[in-house]
């Protein structure tokens, strides 16, 4: 019965019974879209191995130009749960707080960890990362204590010192390899527009107004119309691995399947996500253009994300300048 | 000389007395000139002497001398018969009186030879004593007495005894020689009532009918019922609504089965799904029978239609707590479906057709004793849930079809005996794909598929073994397969094999007290697999968006049989004027391979005609879910969850056919299987405890003698539960702490009907999200939940319209409806629908107007 009422309310919300609310592609604020491990030794390793080094960096994106971030991160053996939100079963043995300036250079927040030893993991095959980022205001000083198991719930969750800052909550997961050869990130080939190569990235701090007739940009019209974006991949992007069939409990060799993350900053996105699977190597976007543009051309940012399911992470950035 | 001429000339005059009651036979003496003999004109018998005597007549031979005035001055025994013979017969013709003799015209003595004869007869055999029936007439659904009303008393011999009963229902049949009796009250507007008696010598037989209504303009095709002597009460809440008025309820489409959302104690399911809400009771934790088969679906989905033809069913009845030891497993409430026999007046047939379904149905007798019903339907909403959904990228592969069928074969070999054969079953299918267009969440997309079949065969006996006792057999076998998957990593599929027995005698064992003994074993074959998100606590779980891709995925699967056998005993006594019902009741489940006895008692006191009071006290289980106690991903040391419950009210009938009730309740719950903080392993434990309390205020108007009915329902009441101890209480899913229902209904001139529903409830609570973790492997949000159901949906309220316009031909009726459900289309909240950061909200709203317009005909 519960499964029958979970269907029809998402019939009707899908039947437009109910008010619509910003896609989850929407970009219209300064948001945690991904976070990825960095190896000390080779940066196109995904995981480390036991005892192995290196920095776990998040990815941001912005509507618009950049601002320092201030943020909290600590790293920590996972508590065994099955559901709701992870936490530490120890205390954190990596922890970072920066607390950013307006004038600070634009990084992304890193934590440097090692991972501990095989003795010290025990059966986690996991280490959990928890954090807090907020742009325009220091963290919630409290949000430490929190994260690390040892404060009180609030009744109120304030992430950011200033409530009315982007602040995002984040957790997330760096897998402890346990064979070889260890995953390695996935890459991005290219990005086409309607059948044209799409290379056009703006610098971090360009305008987002008065691109018309800027070269370095595809003009695409206002017109509600709708636009391909093809996402190309590279084969070695989706390596074959060993896993266990769920079915007959063998071990099996199969392919990474790659989840794409699709965001923009304007223009209705269908579908956030999108998949590279079976035997493809590319994943079409249908993006559908506003119907009003700025005279003076706005740019549109369109933001890629590609995880292969193991903790290999890419990200792309694109713009295109929209006019009447 | 003359005086002896005379006596000579009498001497031969003979009379023949018979034995014991002694007959006088005159010869008449030889006439002579001038002489007449005396007459004997005033006999007297003689007393039967107290002395062993059997087999031949004993006469008496007198000389007897009658005087002129003709009485008899002397009686000479010639010939004796023995001392005390001779003794009684001359005290006897002594007395005697005589026309005296007459010689010429005047009186003379005269003396006549007499002879009295005792003749033998074989005594009678000494008459029975009567019996008397004292009875009272009442109707069926509101103890309204009848009054007026004619009463015939057929006995086997074809004799006929007549009367009308008093003002207040009763009557009196005194006198009646004992043996089979068929009593027959043909009263207007209500269903012929014909009962068969037996009366003992001497007996005085009390007993109540109960009339069943029918307005006299109601389709003859919608029930056949037949008027029933009403058990006196076991439960201390048996809500029922009388079948005249089942089909008739706005909002229902005419469905009977929802018609229980009018009563007092049942809570509103969200989006209308149908979910059986009892007194703050998870729908998990009440059970519906059919003749006392748990079936695994009341409504098809979406709540619009009940999996069975209204139209075939005899009874509904609704026991929200303190029910019977009839029933066990279950810590909620009951609802007993009863199906009718098929029709046996001839063949009959219906069929409706409405933008939501079309059904047939035929029924009708095969010879004199077996008569069959045959029903089928299937949705029509496929036709339009397309139409509806268009535009958007969920693409139908499997359009919500649903059809159930039924039929019934009943076998009466003898006046004592019923055996029925049953077929019914239900299927749903819905099926379709979340494009990726929509997908905000990695694992919301791809086939969504909810599907649940099952076929079941029912086989009962009913057998009256005597007028006190009854017994009643039925066996069930049927397979039951619920599938359900969404995205790639959710899916649930089971095969059972459902084999249900209940066995069960009921009678009265003296004047005072009656017993149940019965025997429910259910018996099920599984094979099931699950794959998806860790299973967890449904009922007051965290928000969480529980199958996302933030969530790892487990896998179990298993086979085997599980089997629970249950006996069951219950004693009532009265003793005018309360009454106590004593019941236990034994369960055993297989799996995990707990037992449990449950004791039970409920009383009744009859302050008078009009006031009933009522309390009842008693400890109800329920096993775990089969989910729950799985290996892997649940706990198979589970034990059974343990209720108590409580409650104290009263019925009071203000007028004919009007009639309030109030009753109080409370139930404790222990041994709640709850989640382990995170889902940690054992997963789940026995450590929650609830405890919900309230008010049920019920008042009626039925039908009888009037163009309108009326319901009024309200309950108020709290349900808590603690999950894990050191925590606080919370409020239950569904607690509504207010519910009100009121129902009316008006059958105007020229068969036009027009009624309406309301329904005012307190909204759902809900836990409020204060925030989310960014899960940044998955690419999705998780919700951050505070105080579990510390929050509310607002108040709920719907008006729901029937119209209905009925023509009648002889054999032929048709009707013309229009339900409209939320007829002023509240937009009513749901829930709320979030941002994919849970930062934004907008509420989700609940059905929009539905309505339904349908045709039925009907021969």
């Amino acid at each position: 019965m519960k499964h029958a009422i979970v269907l029809l309310a998402l019939v009707l919300s899908l039947a437009g019974c109910s008010e619509s609310l910003d896609p989850a592609s929407r970009l219209a604020s300064s948001r945690v879209l991904g976070a990825y491990f960095v190896h000390d030794d080779d940066p196109t390793r995904a995981n480390p191995y036991p005892g192995e080094s290196g920095v776990l960096e998040l990815f941001l994106a912005d509507p618009g130009a950049p601002r320092p971030r201030s943020y909290v991160m600590i790293a920590c053996l996972p508590a065994p749960v099955s559901f709701g939100t992870p936490f530490c079963r120890a205390a954190p043995f990596a922890a970072v707080q920066v607390e950013a300036d307006p004038g600070d250079p634009v990084v992304p927040p890193a934590l440097p960890l090692t991972a501990p030893s095989e003795a010290e993991l025990g059966e986690t095959t996991a280490l959990l990362v928890l954090g807090a980022v907020c742009t325009g205001s220091p963290v919630n000083p409290e949000l430490l204590a929190l994260l690390s198991g040892t404060g009180e719930p609030p009744e109120v969750l304030e992430v950011c010192e200033d409530p009315e800052a982007d602040g995002t909550l984040f957790n997330y997961f760096v897998n402890v390899e346990q064979g070889d050869p260890p995953n390695t990130h996935p890459t991005i080939a290219s990005i086409e527009l309607d059948g044209a190569p799409f290379d056009a990235v703006s610098p971090a701090d360009a305008a987002m107004l008065g691109c018309a007739g800027d070269p370095a940009y595809p003009e695409v019209r206002a017109d509600g119309e709708e636009h391909h974006l093809t996402l190309r991949v590279p084969a070695s992007a989706r390596e074959d691995y060993e896993t266990i069939d769920p079915d007959t409990e063998e071990p099996v060799v199969v392919r990474e399947e790659l989840q794409v993350g699709r965001f923009a900053t304007a223009g209705d996105v269908k579908g956030t996500f999108g998949w590279i699977d079976g035997d493809l190597l590319e994943n079409v976007l249908r993006w559908e253009a506003p119907e009003k543009a700025d005279p003076a051309g706005e740019l549109v940012r369109f933001v890629f994300t590609l995880r292969d399911g193991r903790g290999g992470f890419a990200h792309a950035r694109r713009e295109l300048c929209l006019v009447p | 000389m003359r005086l002896s001429t005379a006596w000579l000339a009498l001497a031969l005059l003979v009379m023949a007395p018979i034995a014991p009651r002694a007959m006088a036979q005159e010869e008449p003496p030889a006439a002579q000139s001038g002489l007449t003999p005396p007459e004997l004109v005033e006999y007297v018998e003689a007393e039967i002497p107290d002395v062993p005597w059997e087999g031949e007549p004993r006469a008496v031979l007198f000389v007897i001398t009658i005087d002129a005035e003709g009485a008899v001055t002397d009686a000479v025994v010639v010939e004796s018969a023995g001392e005390a013979f001779d003794e009684a017969a001359k005290e006897a013709v002594l007395r005697f009186r005589f026309v005296p003799a007459k010689m010429d015209g005047q009186p003379i003595p005269s003396r006549i030879q007499y002879r009295y004869v005792f003749e033998w007869v074989e005594p009678e055999p000494e008459a029975p004593a009567p019996a008397t029936l004292r009875g009272r007439l009442v109707d069926g659904k509101g103890d309204v007495p009848l009054g007026g009303e004619r009463v015939l008393v057929v006995a086997a011999t074809g004799e006929v005894v007549e009367t009308r009963t008093e003002a207040d229902g009763s009557f009196v049949l005194e006198g009646l020689a004992p043996g089979a009796y068929q009593l027959r009250v043909d009263a207007a507007d209500y269903e012929l009532l014909a009962v068969d008696e037996e009366l003992e010598a001497g007996e005085e037989l009390e007993v109540t009918y109960r009339l069943r209504y029918v307005a006299e303009d109601l389709p003859e095709a919608e029930f056949s019922a037949r008027a029933e002597v009403e058990a006196p009460p076991r439960e201390i809440t048996k809500r029922s609504v009388p079948k005249e008025v089942l089909t008739r309820i706005p909002g229902t489409r005419g469905d009977p089965l929802r018609a229980v959302e009018i009563l007092p104690g049942v809570g509103r399911p969200s989006f209308g799904s149908g979910a059986l809400i009892v007194r703050g009771a998870a729908p998990g934790d009440s059970q519906t029978f059919l003749e006392g088969i748990p079936v695994p679906l009341l409504y098809h989905f979406g709540g619009l239609t009940s999996f069975f033809q209204g139209r075939l069913l005899e009874e509904i009845t609704f026991y929200p707590g303190n029910f019977s030891s009839t029933y066990g497993r279950k810590t909620g409430g009951i609802l007993n479906v009863r199906v009718r026999d098929p029709r046996t007046d001839g063949w009959h047939g219906a069929l409706e057709t409405s933008a939501i379904d079309a059904w047939v149905l035929a029924e009708g007798p095969i010879g004199d004793k077996v008569s069959v019903a045959l029903a089928a339907r299937r949705s029509l909403i496929d036709l339009i849930l397309p139409a509806v959904l268009s535009g958007t990228t969920l693409t139908v592969t499997a359009a919500p079809v649903y059809y159930d069928h039924q039929f019934i074969l009943t076998y009466r070999p003898t006046e004592r005996d019923r055996i029925r054969l049953m077929s019914y079953g239900a299927s749903d299918a819905f099926a379709f794909i979340v494009g990726d267009d929509l997908a905000e969440d990695p694992n919301i997309r791809g086939a969504a598929e909810l599907r649940q079949r099952f076929y079941f065969t029912t086989l009962s006996w009913d057998r009256r073994l005597n007028r006190d006792f009854q017994q009643s057999m039925v066996f069930a076998i049927g397979p039951n397969r619920p599938v359900f998957s969404f995205g790639p990593d959710l899916e649930f599929d089971a095969r059972f094999l459902d084999i249900a027995f209940r066995s069960e005698w009921r009678g009265r064992i003296s004047k005072r007290f009656e017993t149940i003994l019965g025997t429910d074993i259910r018996i099920i074959p599984y094979d099931i697999s699950y794959s998806g998100p860790p299973v967890r606590q449904t009922e007051g779980a965290p928000p969480g968006n529980q199958g996302s891709a933030s969530e790892r995925v487990v896998r179990e699967a298993g086979e085997g049989v599980f089997w629970e056998p249950g006996l069951y005993g219950e004693l009532a006594g009265d003793f005018d004027p309360v009454r106590v019902v004593i019941g236990a009741r034994f369960d055993y489940v297989s799996i995990p391979g707990k037992a449990v006895v449950d004791p039970r008692l409920n009383g009744f006191y009859q302050v008078n005609e009009k006031l009933r009071l009522k309390a009842g006290l008693g400890m109800y289980s329920q096993p775990p879910s089969v989910v729950e106690t799985a290996p892997n991903i649940g706990n198979p040391d589970l034990d059974f969850i343990r209720s108590v419950h409580s409650s104290v009210g009263g019925d009071y009938q203000i007028d004919q056919g009007i009639q309030v009730g109030l009753e109080g309740f409370f139930k404790y719950l222990w041994n709640r299987p709850v989640s382990t903080v995170g889902g940690q392993p054992p997963f789940f434990v026995n450590e929650g405890v609830g405890r919900i309390y309230g008010l049920e205020l019920s008042g009626k108007i039925d039908p009888k003698g009037r163009n309108y009915f009326g319901y009024l329902s309200y309950t108020l009441s709290r349900s808590e539960r603690r999950d894990l101890p050191g925590q606080v209480y919370r409020l239950f899913d569904y607690d509504q702490t207010h519910i009100f229902t009121a129902l009316f209904s008006y059958r105007f001139p020229r068969n036009w009907e027009i009624g309406g529903t309301l329904r005012l409830v307190s909204g759902n609570p809900m836990t409020p999200i204060i925030g989310s973790f960014y899960d940044a492997e998955n690419d999705v949000y998780v919700p951050i939940g505070g105080l579990i159901n510390s929050v509310r949906n607002p108040l709920f309220h719907r008006l729901d319209v029937r119209v209905e316009k009925q023509w009648s031909w002889d054999v032929f009726k048709l009707a013309l409806f229009l339900d409209i459900q939320n007829a002023y289309y509240a937009k009513n909240q749901e829930g709320l629908l979030y941002r994919y950061d849970y930062a934004e909200s907008v509420k989700l709203q609940g059905l929009p107007i539905i309505p339904a317009i349908g045709i039925r005909g009907e021969l």
